[in-house]
């Protein structure tokens, strides 16, 4: 299912204080989108509400021209800056409760399987509490993924990776950019942003190319 | 996988991470346990406690430790953002707080059950007369009192004084819960005394307004 994430004419206040004014986005399939802003200038907000996890004050998020209900979210893979993990659950019960969520078949073997592709067979049966930072970021990578989304939303999904894990991620997401998905990536690193077809940047509250 | 089925995922997920955590029912035990034990003291652990005072200081245990126990769970949820995965999920969202409610009240019924005992042995107190009646109020005071404070964790969610804000709202919102589930813990102690059908019905309406509301506005209460 090949789509576009749009937001039209976003505005998005916080105690009154505009964050994002009048932002207009598309996210077409196959781009490979990098924004990279200073901090406290929106970017989390932003990608929040690309994820439907916040509502804008005003304006409209649309998958391929419809608003994101339960069913687009389906499409969508995200990382924000917490994993999105449960501590006292083992990394393999963390997949298989997001596969069940996701309502995907044989969710432990696909768990299984995930967990030997990010290098965690090891620790499957590890409490994520007792992961380290760059376990914890490749297993919600690996949550990101499971269910085969469209659009992946991420924010800085290369913290704590170490060079191997990093040079598989990137090759995952060239990948995915190059059949039809699309990525949008938060990244305080210039070579990161450059490596993108897309560059934007938020100043003021709104999003223009850089 | 149907919509009850993701419910029992959301359902397992809490009482899993309960069994290997155990902060909620630890937490609640292990407070009420002190709560009862001070009053006790304060009391001298009056031989002939009053029905009316010992449902009023079994109902304000079980205020607190609930009102506790919720901000626990809170933070687990919390802790590595995990709260957020599953309005991620292709769900409908108000199925989250059912399974949070549906798990919490699960938890605090387990506990509830320890501490009345204590309550009961510590406090002298006279074994209820009408125990079913006992049981079911203490098992819809607990359900309306674990929903309220679910729906009041969600609301304090995005706010960095939520630990606070739980307990502080929780009060006011339970006071005539609290009063009804104090006048009828009164008659299951001493059936002599009347408890009108107007008591059993705002227990009732509590559960009906903790039971609809976020059906109705739990999506919205997420995105703000």
């Amino acid at each position: 299912m090949k789509g576009v994430l749009a937001l039209t004419g976003v505005y998005k206040e916080y105690n009154l204080r505009p964050v994002l004014e009048d932002v207009h986005l598309r996210l077409e399939p196959g781009q490979r989108v990098a924004l990279s802003a200073p901090n406290g200038s929106g970017k989390s907000t932003l990608i929040q509400i690309l994820a439907g996890l916040s509502r804008p004050t005003r304006g409209a998020v649309t998958w391929s021209g419809r608003p994101l209900d339960a069913a687009a979210r389906r499409c969508l893979g995200v990382l924000l800056q917490q994993p999105m993990l449960y501590g006292d659950l083992t990394g393999r019960e963390n997949l298989v409760f997001f596969a069940r969520l996701y309502r995907l078949a044989e969710a432990r073997q696909l768990a299984d399987r995930w967990l030997a592709e990010v290098g965690l067979d090891d620790s499957a049966q590890v409490r994520v509490r007792e992961y380290s930072k760059g376990m914890k970021q490749r297993l919600a990578l690996a949550r990101c993924l499971l269910h085969g989304p469209r659009v992946l939303l991420l924010d800085e999904p290369f913290d704590g990776l170490d060079t191997a894990s990093r040079a598989y991620f990137e090759g995952r997401f060239d990948a995915f950019a190059k059949a039809g998905g699309t990525l949008f990536l938060v990244t305080h690193h210039p070579e990161e942003a450059r490596q993108m077809d897309r560059q934007l940047t938020i100043r003021f509250g709104r999003v223009r190319e850089s | 996988m149907n919509s009850v089925q993701v419910f029992w995922t959301l359902v397992w997920k809490d009482l899993r991470a309960e069994m290997r955590g155990g902060r909620f029912v630890v937490s609640c035990l292990s407070f009420g346990v002190l709560m009862v034990l001070i009053v006790g003291m304060a009391l001298n652990a009056a031989p002939h406690l009053p029905a009316s005072w010992a449902s009023g200081l079994l109902w304000m245990v079980l205020f607190f430790t609930t009102a506790l126990a919720m901000t626990r769970h809170d933070a687990k949820e919390q802790e590595f953002g995990g709260w957020m995965g599953p309005w991620l999920a292709p769900i409908d969202r108000s199925l989250v707080f059912y399974a949070r409610w549906c798990a919490a009240w699960f938890m605090v019924l387990v506990a509830s059950v320890g501490l009345i005992a204590l309550f009961f042995i510590i406090l002298n107190v006279p074994f209820p007369v009408a125990f079913g009646t006992f049981v079911a109020v203490v098992a819809a005071g607990t359900l309306a009192l674990s929903g309220a404070g679910t729906l009041l964790a969600t609301l304090a969610g995005q706010s960095s004084l939520r630990e606070v804000l739980v307990p502080i709202l929780l009060f006011p919102i339970s006071i005539p819960l609290f009063l009804a589930l104090i006048r009828l813990t009164w008659h299951a102690l001493d059936p002599a005394v009347i408890a009108g059908a107007a008591w059993v019905e705002i227990v009732g309406a509590y559960l009906v307004v903790v039971g609809v509301l976020p059906w109705l506005l739990y999506e919205l209460i997420l995105e703000v």
